[in-house]
Order: structure tokens, then C-alpha cells, then sequence
């Protein structure tokens, strides 16, 4: 036993992830229950961080696709591995650096969005947390992921954006963009532009330090698993989305 | 008081959200701006972020309304909303008693970081679980009467004072404001520091946030 405290932490959780999912919509059914069983393992392994509100997000959606003790060490990878860990430390030093590399970055890229933005005084915590803390799973099909700010800013939607007052462009964030990749269409063929902008991603490591930084802990995920498109939260899970598991596990376990 | 246009208001008033997790912020909220209960609603992780416009005598104020994450954890994180609000609704579930217990603790961290003028209301939602009461009406109200908050008991469920909790704030921010228009009219002095209660947008050019303390 750890901590009574988390434990109920946990419990609370485990109501309010995915509820509207088939898996996890039961209270007592197999989903919450190998929920709850992860996140309360996590608890007691990462003694120092312990159990993160969001987490169980994440461990959700590993659990639609592996068995329990594979997602526990996927999760446990994501965590310390890939440095999803580190931003829960020190009270979200790492995490509020990461929220000014971004806005660096669109500072860079996307000047005029940028300067919009400061304008309406709208800040990169305001949306981003979510996205950094839950790796973009608690709103997201998983494999929307980082690229996702920079591609959709790239495309049709900077122009709604730069027409968008603070209200409208934070109702973007949170409502129209989760919508807009619920279709697996859409999902796919922003996956495909991810990939093809490689060249832009790698221009942008060689040129700067600090972007990738940014990039680190979610470029390696996702390079790793070109699959990353089939993690699509909201739809029916087919059986080539278990070589994402595998694809994790056995490349680096 | 009835619904503006979101396109047409005189005043913009920043208000947290805060309280335990799993208090029913978000809930109070969706059932504010959108008259939503919804009995599937996710982890708040970090901040949402909804406004309403309402209209005050001749004035239509929007309240922006930030929804933060309960847990202590994310205090870190939300604390930052604290500053600039002229408003709060402390929140605690009636049901669980640990949720009140640690009032006094919200209180500290609200005041610690916004700013003393901010409108606070203390608020016992899940008022239609009433066989599950853990706290009494009188002893929360005393407490909100010792540390001069408001105090009303809600329940997004059932929309009982939802209306009236989010109003009776704006109302008394409104008076603030009022208040203190008059007097820097009449005194013809730029006021600084914490008197400054709310902020009127520049006509033609909308500000986008109300950081006005």
C-alpha cells in the first residue's frame, strides 16, 4: 500500500477517463479496473512522482492495445525514458520550459500567428498543457502528437486563427481541432503531412539547439512507430494497432 | 439578468474556478455557459476556459470564466490564473467532507496570489445528493460569514442556484467596479495597485484578457 491519498486520487480518475468509451464506460467493468490496477502500480513503482492526474489517459489508451502488464511497462518507459516524467518535476520546470520552446518556435515559424497571440494575450499553457502532461491523449487520437501545432498552423486553420479573437482561438484549441481528427480520414492525412515535413523537422534540429529540445521526447515516440496514426482514441481499434505495442515495447524495452 | 450577444459587451471579468477534485467545477461551469450536465465529464487537466455574457442593469459584462485542475499537484500550473481575477468560486462537495476541510487551505493559496479585492463566493455544490450530506448548510455558512465570503449551495445536476451563484459574484464585482469608477471620477486620480476591481475594453479594439489589477 502506498498512499491512501493517491489511491483515491486513482479512484476518482478512473470514472472520468474515456467514459464515454466502450471499455472504460462501466464502473467495476475490465477497463476501469485494469485502469485503476496500472495507475495504482505506478503509484507505488514511481515513488517520487507517484500517480499523475492524466496519467491514466495515457495508460488508457496503451490498454487498448495490450494486456496489463505490457502497458504497466510501456507506461513506465513513456515515463522515465522518454521524459514524460521530467515534467511533472520540480513543480513543471520542465513543462513551462517546454511551453516556451514552443512558443519560440512559433515565434520562428509562424511570425505573424505568433504576434497574434501576444495580442490576445493568449499564452501557451492555456492550450498546451493538456497536450505536454497527457501526451495529447486526453483530448487526442495519440497520434496527432506534437506536429500537430505546427501542421495545423501550416494549413487552412492559421487563417481562421488569425480571424479569431482570444475566445475563438482558445475554442478552437478545445473544441473544433479534437473534432476535426474524430474522423480517421483526417487523423490519416495530417499523419502523412507530419511525415512529409521530415525535412523541415530536420533542418530544424541542425539549426537549433533548442528546438530540438522541444522536439526530443515526442519525435523519438513517434519516429519510432510510423504507426503512430492508428492510435485513434475514438474509433474502433483493429488488430494492426497491437504493432504499435510491440513496436514500443521491443524497440525499446 | 439574461444572455448579451457575445459580440457586445461593456465590462470583462476574470473568474477561477477552485476546489478540490471531483467537487463538480466543471460541471458548475458547462451548466453556466452552456446549461450542460454531463454525467461523463473527464479530468480537468490543468485549465478550461468558457465565458458567458450576462447583462447587469444596462451593463453587459462577460465573465471569463478559467475551470482548474483540483488536485494539488497542478497547483503549480493553476495558481498562475489567480492572478488578474476579480472573482472566484470556491468549490467543495457537500457529500465528502474532506472537500470542506480544505477551504481554509484554497483560501490561502486564492489569496496568496490574486489580488485582495477579488470577489470570493464559497460554494456547497451537489446540493440534490442531500441524503449524503456531510456538511451542514449552517456550519459552511458560518465559516463563509467569518472570512467574509459569499456563500450558496448549488447543484449542477438539477441547475439549483447555479444561475444565482455565478450572478450574485458578477454582481458584486459589478458593484466593486462601480464603486470604484466613482470615485476615481470624482477624485480625478489614476488608481493603482489593488482598489481596481474590473476593466472596461477599449471601444473598437477588444482587449482580449482583463489583467487589471
Amino acid at each position: 500500500m502506498h498512499d491512501s491519498a493517491q489511491e483515491s486520487v486513482i479512484t476518482r480518475d478512473i470514472h472520468r477517463t474515456f467514459p464515454a468509451h466502450d471499455y472504460f464506460k462501466d464502473t467495476g467493468g475490465d477497463g476501469q479496473e485494469s485502469l485503476y490496477k496500472i495507475c495504482k502500480a505506478y503509484s507505488v513503482y514511481d515513488e517520487d512522482i507517484g500517480y499523475c492526474q492524466g496519467q491514466s489517459f495515457l495508460a488508457a489508451v496503451l490498454l487498448l492495445h495490450m494486456p496489463e502488464e505490457q502497458a504497466f511497462c510501456v507506461l513506465v518507459k513513456i515515463m522515465y525514458d522518454y521524459g514524460l516524467r521530467d515534467l511533472y518535476k520540480n513543480n513543471f520546470e520542465d513543462l513551462h520550459c517546454k511551453f516556451y520552446q514552443l512558443e519560440r518556435l512559433m515565434q520562428e515559424q509562424l511570425p505573424d500567428l505568433h504576434s497574434h497571440f501576444c495580442d490576445l494575450n493568449l499564452e501557451a499553457h492555456m492550450y498546451a498543457s493538456q497536450w505536454f502532461l497527457t501526451l495529447f491523449t486526453a483530448k487526442f487520437p495519440l497520434c496527432m502528437v506534437f506536429h500537430i501545432l505546427d501542421l495545423l498552423l501550416c494549413e487552412t486553420s492559421k487563417e481562421d486563427l488569425l480571424q479569431a479573437d482570444f475566445e475563438g482561438a482558445l475554442k478552437f484549441f478545445r473544441v473544433q481541432l479534437p473534432k476535426r481528427y474524430r474522423a480517421e480520414e483526417n487523423a490519416r492525412r495530417l499523419m502523412e503531412q507530419a511525415c512529409n515535413i521530415k525535412d523541415f523537422k530536420t533542418d530544424l534540429r541542425f539549426q537549433s539547439a533548442l528546438e530540438e529540445a522541444s522536439e526530443t521526447y515526442l519525435i523519438d515516440l513517434f519516429e519510432d512507430t510510423n504507426l503512430c496514426a492508428i492510435y485513434t482514441i475514438y474509433v474502433t481499434i483493429m488488430p494492426k494497432d497491437f504493432h504499435i505495442a510491440c513496436c514500443i515495447v521491443g524497440k525499446r524495452a | 439578468m439574461g444572455n448579451g450577444t457575445e459580440e457586445d459587451y461593456n465590462f470583462v471579468f476574470k473568474v477561477v474556478l477552485i476546489g478540490e477534485s471531483g467537487v463538480g467545477k466543471t460541471n458548475l461551469l458547462s451548466r453556466f455557459t452552456r446549461n450542460e450536465f454531463n454525467h461523463d465529464s473527464r479530468t480537468t487537466i490543468g485549465v478550461e476556459f468558457s465565458t458567458r455574457t450576462v447583462m447587469l442593469g444596462t451593463a453587459a459584462v462577460k465573465a471569463q470564466i478559467w475551470d482548474t485542475a483540483g488536485l494539488e499537484r497542478y497547483r503549480a500550473i493553476t495558481s498562475a490564473y489567480y492572478r488578474g481575477a476579480v472573482g472566484a468560486l470556491l468549490v467543495f462537495d457537500l457529500t465528502k467532507h474532506q472537500t470542506y476541510a480544505v477551504v481554509e487551505r484554497w483560501l490561502k493559496e486564492l489569496y496568496d496570489h490574486a489580488e485582495a479585492t477579488i470577489v470570493v463566493m464559497l460554494v456547497g455544490n451537489k446540493s440534490d445528493l442531500s441524503q449524503a450530506r456531510e456538511v451542514p448548510t449552517d456550519e459552511a455558512r458560518m465559516f463563509a460569514e467569518n472570512n467574509g465570503l459569499l456563500f450558496l449551495e448549488t447543484s449542477a445536476l438539477d441547475s439549483t442556484n447555479v444561475e444565482l451563484a455565478f450572478e450574485t459574484v458578477l454582481k458584486e464585482i459589478f458593484a466593486k467596479v462601480s464603486k470604484q469608477r466613482q470615485n476615481s471620477t470624482r477624485t480625478n486620480a489614476i488608481t493603482l495597485g489593488s482598489a481596481q476591481a474590473g476593466q472596461e475594453p477599449n471601444p473598437g479594439q477588444k482587449r482580449a484578457c482583463c489583467i487589471s489589477l
